[in-house]
């Protein structure tokens, strides 16, 4: 038998030891104590390096301890890991549990679905503006079931070309109805959202100017599909003129149709079921007349609210034959218009609106600086007042009215209780300066308003004119029920004092006692708010002069104001010096008298 | 006999409520139940609602009494419209400045009882509260807990990063 030498022997039995300490300890034993239990076995001194402590076999079983520890090291990375997967599952299940006993997620599904369409719904609009709400997916894992109920999905608004996030919304929403918003969104979103057209219930396409798209009359042509149940169309092309073809056939449910930069719809039928319709800088593809786009109209007897702005200056309305037929809106409670003064008044004059309707009609002018006296108010309405009153009903209605004419605002408004509210304003190019034209807005009150019974009026204006009082007059003679008056702008109103003095001889005697009754006797406040004189002290003597002569008269007619209350600007040294000459009077006067001096700066 | 004009609801504590039927009404549920049951002296078990709760709730029927009119006739305009134009008043404000416990309860009894104007001023309510907020915020203003891994809500995130406005 070959003996073993010593130092073979010594090396077998470190190399043994170490597999053996290895396998037993199942901890990571190193090269360095390899080295250690060798050089301890094999009797070699420190002095000897660890590449000539250790003889190749050993070597070799160091690597594969190194391995083995390797392996072993990773192993246990890899339960750590899964125990820190267990640890994770846990804590989060236990975070689930946790919101689960939360007074918010004992909410039922259909009510915390309630809550976030309110969260979606800023705008208080029917159109989906927003999927704000969806951040609240992020909330919790309840929160992000409860928000998987597809009829929250059912309302999508998409901004910019997110075909992905379209098909996700369109995915999530299941089978329910589709009302869509898409804002610049690509040709291919839009073939996108055809292929559901059996489900869309609304559609919006937002094309703004800014930046440009590629959004055309051709790239809209997947829309003409047929959408059976459609109530509800907007296209705005703001960014191009959009040409498709609408018709009756495509969409037969439509009652509510908004158009801007778009064609406008050829198909009259289409009109004849619609509730409301808007057309905005809309002109036909083949420029017809005023007539034709009457026709049309005239089939939409169901219309609750009518909108038009910028489409008639793209109508002739030279060829409207004499005694054409009215449009009649029957069911109308919104009017808006907004054309150049030469195309308003041929359309108002076709009108036939109910008086409860609301309306607004903003004239624009371009007329030189030369022509701004002439222009009024009336020229947006029918010229002849037996079609006026048959066309505007409710012109005879208002109980208050404000007229504005400021730097850039010629603004006639009025309200009631009976009916909708009226306003009316022209907007000139170049910017006029109307203030100065206040006269003519007086008699404008007068000719607009004339058969209402008008309780309260208020007037902004340039009031220096000393004209103004004749104007002022045929005012508190077309309203003797006027109970309340407030008046602002720029210079003292003294012309309002002289023209309710002016007012008076006209009055009819009191059948009783045969004494003169004051003009408007039920006038019971007047208001003079920031009215600023500029330089001109003498304007608010006369004021004062104006004032006092008024309100001894009807003081004396038995129709003594209640209150008044002023605020002019002569300056404080002025206005002391007024108020201590005048004001004892005027307290005489008026039950409740209140004043200040206004700086002209808000 | 007692008065045919007022019925006697019984929380599930046991606490006993004696209220006019006009107001009772208001609840669909409790409505259709009379109606069921015809002119009785019985008591009407409300076993889903404590005595607080019902307490609450019958104040706020007793208050909205004359806009019952709400829960009658046809829904034309469906749920979500009349939620969306539910408007709520000072008083309807100040009847919810109450913990969140209870707050919830309410919404969650008036959905039981078939109280659509509660609900829906419930639903303003709290709609108000996270208008605007981030999650974290509607976190942190309900006690609600993260239970979402970081994987899952960076996914979240990822998936639903076109919603926001552009």
């Amino acid at each position: 038998m070959r003996s073993v030498p010593h130092h073979c022997h010594q090396q077998y039995r470190a190399s043994r030891c170490l597999l053996e300490l290895y396998l037993k300890s199942r901890n990571t034993v190193t090269v360095q104590r390899i080295v250690t239990y060798s050089r301890i076995n094999t009797g070699l001194g420190m002095e000897v390096s660890a590449e000539e402590a250790l003889s190749p076999k050993l070597r070799t079983q160091a690597d594969i301890i190194n391995q083995l520890n390797d392996i072993q090291s990773k192993r246990r990375e890899m339960m750590d890991l899964d125990t820190l997967r267990a640890f994770n599952a846990e804590e989060l299940r236990l975070r689930t549990l946790w919101n689960s006993s939360l007074p918010v997620n004992h909410l039922p599904n259909e009510v915390l679905v309630g809550i976030f369409r309110l969260d979606a719904d800023e705008s208080m609009s029917e159109f989906p503006m927003s999927m704000r709400w969806v951040r609240l997916m992020l909330v919790c894992k309840y929160w992000r079931e409860v928000a998987s109920t597809p009829t929250l999905w059912s309302n999508i608004a998409v901004f910019g070309p997110a075909a992905a996030w379209l098909d996700l919304c369109l995915v999530r929403s299941a089978e329910t109805t589709l009302r869509i918003s898409l804002t610049k969104p690509t040709p291919e979103m839009i073939r996108h959202i055809a292929s559901y057209s059996n489900r869309i219930e609304a559609i919006a396409i937002y094309d703004p100017e800014h930046p440009p798209s590629n959004i055309t009359g051709d790239n809209l042509i997947p829309l003409e599909a047929p959408m059976p149940i459609l109530h509800h169309l907007i296209i705005d092309g703001q960014a191009a003129f959009i040409d498709i073809d609408l018709t009756s056939a495509r969409y037969p449910v439509l009652r509510s149709l908004d158009l801007r930069f778009a064609a406008i719809v050829s198909d009259t039928n289409l009109y004849a079921g619609l509730r409301r319709l808007s057309l905005t800088a809309c002109r036909y593809r083949d420029g017809p007349t005023l007539k034709q786009f009457s026709d049309a109209l005239r089939v939409a007897t169901r219309l609750e609210s009518l909108s038009i702005s910028g489409v008639l200056v793209g109508l002739p309305h030279k060829g409207m034959p004499p005694g054409s037929p009215p449009l009649a809106f029957p069911h109308l409670s919104n009017f808006y218009l907004e054309e150049s003064l030469e195309d308003a008044r041929p359309f108002m004059t076709l009108l036939r609106l109910p008086p409860t309707c609301s309306i607004s009609v903003r004239g624009r002018s371009d007329s030189r600086v030369d022509e701004w006296e002439e222009i009024t108010i009336s020229e947006l309405l029918p010229r002849r007042d037996d079609t006026r009153s048959e066309a505007l009903p409710m012109l005879s209605s208002p109980t208050a009215v404000e007229l504005i004419m400021n730097k850039g605002d010629y603004i006639l408004h009025a309200t009631s209780t009976t009916c909708g509210a009226i306003y009316f304003s022209i907007a000139s190019n170049p910017l006029a300066n109307w203030e100065l034209f206040l006269e003519v807005g007086l008699r404008e009150v007068v000719r607009v308003f004339g058969a209402a019974p008008v309780g309260r009026l208020r007037v902004t204006g340039d009031h220096r004119a000393f004209s103004l009082a004749t104007a002022w007059r045929e005012v508190f003679e077309a309203f003797p029920m006027l109970d309340t008056l407030e008046v602002s702008g720029a210079g003292s109103p003294s012309g309002l004092w002289r023209g309710l003095r002016m007012a008076e001889p006209a009055i009819i005697q009191s059948p009783d006692n045969g004494r003169a009754l004051a003009a408007c006797p039920n006038l019971r406040t007047v208001s003079v708010v920031r009215c600023v004189d500029g330089r001109s002290k003498t304007v608010s003597v006369q004021f004062f002069e104006a004032m006092l002569d008024c309100l001894r008269h009807r003081a004396k007619d038995d129709a003594r104001l209640e209150a008044l209350h002023l605020t002019l600007s002569p300056g404080r040294e002025d206005f002391d010096r007024l108020k201590h000459r005048y004001l004892s009077h005027v307290q005489e006067l008026v039950e409740h008298v209140s004043y200040d001096v206004y700086d002209g700066v808000d | 006999m007692g008065d045919s004009n007022r019925l006697t609801l019984v929380a599930s504590d046991g606490g006993k409520f004696v209220v006019d039927k006009e107001v009772v009404q208001m609840s669909v549920l409790l409505k259709n139940m009379i109606e069921d049951l015809g002119e009785t002296d019985e008591s009407i078990p409300i076993p889903n609602v404590t005595s607080p709760v019902l307490t609450k709730v019958i104040e706020f029927c007793e208050n909205h009494r004359t806009d019952a009119a709400r829960t009658d006739g046809p829904n034309v305009d469906g749920d979500d419209a009349r939620m969306r134009t539910a408007v709520v008043s000072d008083w309807d404000r100040q009847f919810f400045d109450v913990d969140q416990d209870l707050m919830f309860e309410i919404i969650v009894a008036a959905n039981y009882l078939d109280i659509k104007s509660l609900v829906d001023v419930g639903c303003k309510v709290v709609a108000d509260m996270i208008k605007g907020k981030s999650p974290q915020e509607i976190r942190d203003l309900f006690d609600i807990v993260n239970d979402f891994s970081p994987e899952e809500e960076a996914a979240l995130r990822k998936e639903n990063e076109w919603a926001n406005d552009r």
